[in-house]
């Protein structure tokens, strides 16, 4: 990545200034809740998204002067990602992205849905799932409100490689939906075959 | 014509397309339930994603931080050799009376978590007290301190007149200082000066560790050797420096003066013994005045500076001191 250079933070834009402390803090509250729930998402674990956070910021505190940031937000993205990857595999010795990453968790659909449309959820659940972690990772951005330049540099990949995967047809994973059933059915008829053989087999 | 894509449920999700880009989200979900239900897991995702948290949270997390920004050395009043051996019996005395006033607030109330506890000094007292959590409060004559519970997630007290906090350091656990005259104060393990009085410009000054003063809902921060100035009526804050010695004054019982006139002086011996000074054009020709003075009471204080400064004094029948 090129070195960004340094653009004037100050009083062109309604940004607040990195180097007060003040401008520090209001850094801090604004962008905690989303930074916080970005990180939990990877960890999974309050607490220890707090901890992620607070080495973020306290980190960035004593390396501000020598910072030439232009654009803060996706920095901060950037930065809480890392961090969250490099406690995970504190824990769990693996520095690649786990691949149940930004799973859907167990708790999204109701009771009551999950009974009415059981077979539909668990493709849905499946199809999320099954998506490669790096576009987990874009459509969360973008479901916290980045937007694709923020993304880009956040993740540090192409512009062009995110609108690549945001603008991906579903239509193929409908496709897909479809086909699962096929396969079931294939699968279920398989079983039985296997069944009636064995006691033959025997 | 758009497929149906990420981009273009999220825009759906936030009221973000066109109308007919409504109608075909809307026509794609239909088609089967299991495109329904891939949309109601991203508009509950992005919910999630976009919860905020609760502010005090937030500000838990920011008293952290600052904690490890600035961290706290850990001088504790145990390390210092008693300052107050010659108040000896007035420390008893207002020990006396304030296990008393304890005593009758034990008495009266059922459960003492949530009755007010107060301490008061009147015009002739003074008063160090240790809170719960073994905080150091060293109180001025006329002077009030009040706190309820003290065992929840924040250490709260309301101040009016004058103390010096020294306050025990507690991870995650701040604690604040109300005043009557808009400003508040919030901290985790510090010792500062506090002079809050009606109709007077309020004062923070710091001895050690890093403050927040917040007035009006603007948070400045003081470290060791700054004092803050707030006007009683306009509110102007003002930050400068101060030497260290004098915030800690009344943790010392030591007085410092730093090139003082007469003004100055009797400024001084105002608020620390709650007594009204006056200055004739005579005193305001003296010699300025620095140095310490330990506080082995006002005549031996004002026999020092009369030495020092040539300022001769006297006192008149309103207990009101005169300095000539």
């Amino acid at each position: 990545m090129p070195p960004i250079t340094f653009a004037v933070v100050m009083s062109t834009e309604n940004t607040p200034v990195l180097s007060t402390l003040e401008g520090f803090e209001s850094i801090f509250k604004e962008s905690y809740s989303p930074l916080f729930r970005y990180v939990n998402g990877i960890v999974k674990d309050e607490a220890l998204a707090k901890d992620v956070l607070s080495d973020l910021f306290l980190n960035l505190w004593q390396v501000k002067d020598r910072l030439k940031i232009n654009n803060l937000k996706p920095y901060l993205f950037r930065a809480a990602k890392n961090g969250a990857l490099k406690a995970l595999s504190a824990r769990n010795q693996t520095l690649t992205l786990p691949e149940d990453l930004f799973d859907i968790p167990s708790d999204t659909y109701t009771p009551f849905e999950k009974f009415v449309a059981k077979q539909s959820i668990v493709i849905v659940e499946d199809l999320i799932n099954k998506l490669t972690p790096l576009r987990k990772q874009i459509i969360e951005l973008r479901l916290l409100g980045l937007k694709y330049t923020e993304i880009a540099i956040a993740l540090d990949i192409p512009e062009k490689r995110v609108e690549y995967h945001l603008r991906e047809a579903i239509e193929q994973l409908a496709k897909t939906i479809n086909h699962t059933n096929l396969d079931e059915a294939t699968i279920a008829g398989g079983l039985m075959l296997l069944t009636l053989l064995f006691p033959m087999l025997n | 014509m758009n497929t149906i894509n990420w981009e273009l449920l999220i825009n759906y999700i936030n009221g973000d397309c066109s109308n007919h880009e409504m109608q075909q989200v809307q026509q794609w979900c239909a088609e089967q339930t299991g495109n329904r239900y891939l949309l109601t897991y991203l508009e509950r995702r992005q919910a999630e994603l976009q919860q905020p948290l609760k502010q005090a949270d937030i500000d838990e997390q920011w008293m952290h931080l600052l904690s490890r920004m600035f961290p706290h050395n850990n001088n504790t009043i145990n390390d210092q050799t008693n300052p107050y051996k010659p108040y000896w019996f007035l420390g008893l005395a207002a020990s006396l009376m304030l296990f008393s006033m304890l005593g009758w607030f034990y008495y009266k109330s059922t459960s003492v978590n949530n009755q007010l506890q107060f301490v008061q000094t009147n015009a002739n007292t003074r008063s160090k007290v240790t809170l719960p959590d073994g905080t150091l409060v060293y109180l001025v004559p006329d002077s009030k301190i009040s706190f309820k519970d003290f065992n929840g997630p924040k250490r709260e007290v309301n101040l009016y007149g004058e103390a010096f906090f020294d306050v025990k350091h507690i991870s995650n656990r701040p604690f604040i200082i109300r005043t009557t005259e808009r400003l508040s104060i919030t901290v985790l393990g510090t010792s500062f000066n506090v002079y809050v009085r009606r109709h007077t410009t309020a004062e923070v000054k710091v001895a050690t560790g890093l403050v927040g003063v917040i007035t009006d809902n603007h948070t400045h921060f003081l470290k060791a050797g700054e004092e803050l100035t707030s006007n009683a009526e306009s509110h102007a804050i003002t930050i400068k420096p101060v030497i260290v010695k004098e915030a800690s004054e009344l943790q010392n019982g030591t007085l410092v003066f730093n090139n003082c006139d007469a003004h100055e002086i009797a400024q001084k011996i105002q608020r620390w013994y709650n007594i009204k000074v006056k200055v004739l054009p005579t005193a305001k020709k003296a010699r300025r005045f620095s140095g310490e003075m330990k506080d082995t009471g006002m005549a031996d204080l004002l026999n020092g500076l009369s030495y020092a400064t040539g300022i001769h004094y006297q006192f008149e029948k309103t207990n009101t001191l005169l300095l000539f």
